[in-house]
């Protein structure tokens, strides 16, 4: 933020132009739903060029309806992909967590374990070996933290697609991905077409929403 | 307490409901934001970012005007 350049300014104002294109375009919060919550997390390793940090990218799903979703950098550098994927592991655990708890107050008891999507397989034997050794000793506090939520049956692992959507939520995207992305996200557009007399229809114009 | 109705739009966010659920969008706000800069006869783009940008090693010319840079992305 101190040292503003013009491409800066250029690459908003395409974000800008992109918004443009869809103005309309929100979420569905669908009536069907089965109350529960999946979590897909995923990491870019190293991917901030100057300090090397690595980006953390999670969604959250109740049922079909996106809630909750966010893209951060993370503080520590990851000396592995394995790892970088690990702590956004923790961090999604984190909010999984948290929404349980509001799901809670609202009276809904989510009685089946939350799911967590990750695409590394090795993040995932971490998860479930019970033994941290010297690879994992300084992520230890991350291990824990999963490993507990996988023992108490509060959360169930579940090994995903490496290509998956969620590349949109830290990199730059292609064409292509972009197409794809529509046709596996839960983007919905709608227009509303206002006939005489009053009576409104909505016309929803919506992606399959099945995510990949 | 007066009932309002069915919810419509609240803090921004434009609301539908029907028997499949709840639309959530924020239309008139995207809409603001394109006004603001200009750009309501601009062509749209079809991806929001570059593939592999390298935007943190930009060499370009500094900004002559960040007030509003900072105001845009909030």
């Amino acid at each position: 933020m101190q040292q503003l350049k013009e491409d800066h300014w250029h690459a908003t104002l395409r974000v800008v132009r992109y918004l443009k294109q869809h103005p309309g375009q929100g979420i569905l919060l669908s009536s069907k739903c089965d109350l529960r919550l999946h979590g897909w997390c995923d990491a870019d390793w190293a991917s901030f060029p100057l300090t090397r940090r690595s980006l953390t990218g999670w969604i959250i799903f109740l049922g079909d309806s996106p809630i909750s979703w966010k893209t951060k950098r993370q503080h520590i550098v990851s000396r592995s992909s394995a790892e970088a994927k690990y702590r956004s592991m923790a961090m999604t655990t984190c909010e999984l967590e948290w929404l349980k708890g509001i799901l809670f107050i609202f009276n809904v008891i989510h009685s089946t374990p939350m799911l967590l999507h990750c695409d590394s397989q090795v993040a995932l034997d971490i998860s479930q070996n019970p033994v941290f050794h010297d690879r994992t000793k300084h992520i230890e506090v991350d291990c824990h933290f999963v490993h507990d939520a996988i023992i108490l049956g509060v959360l169930v692992l579940v090994l995903f697609l490496p290509m998956s959507n969620l590349q949109i939520f830290y990199q730059g995207i292609g064409k292509t991905t972009i197409f794809f992305f529509y046709l596996a996200s839960w983007a919905f557009e709608i227009f509303t077409l206002q006939l005489e007399g009053g009576i409104v229809i909505i016309v929803y114009l919506y992606y399959i929403s099945v995510f990949i | 307490m007066k009932d309002l109705g069915v919810l419509k739009y609240f803090l921004g966010v434009e609301i539908v409901q029907s028997l499949e659920g709840f639309y959530l969008c924020q239309r008139k706000y995207a809409l603001d934001i394109i006004s603001e800069v200009g750009l309501l006869g601009a062509k749209p783009a079809l991806v929001p970012m570059e593939q592999n940008h390298r935007l943190a090693l930009s060499t370009s010319t500094l900004l002559a005007d960040p007030e509003l840079y900072r105001h845009l992305i909030g």
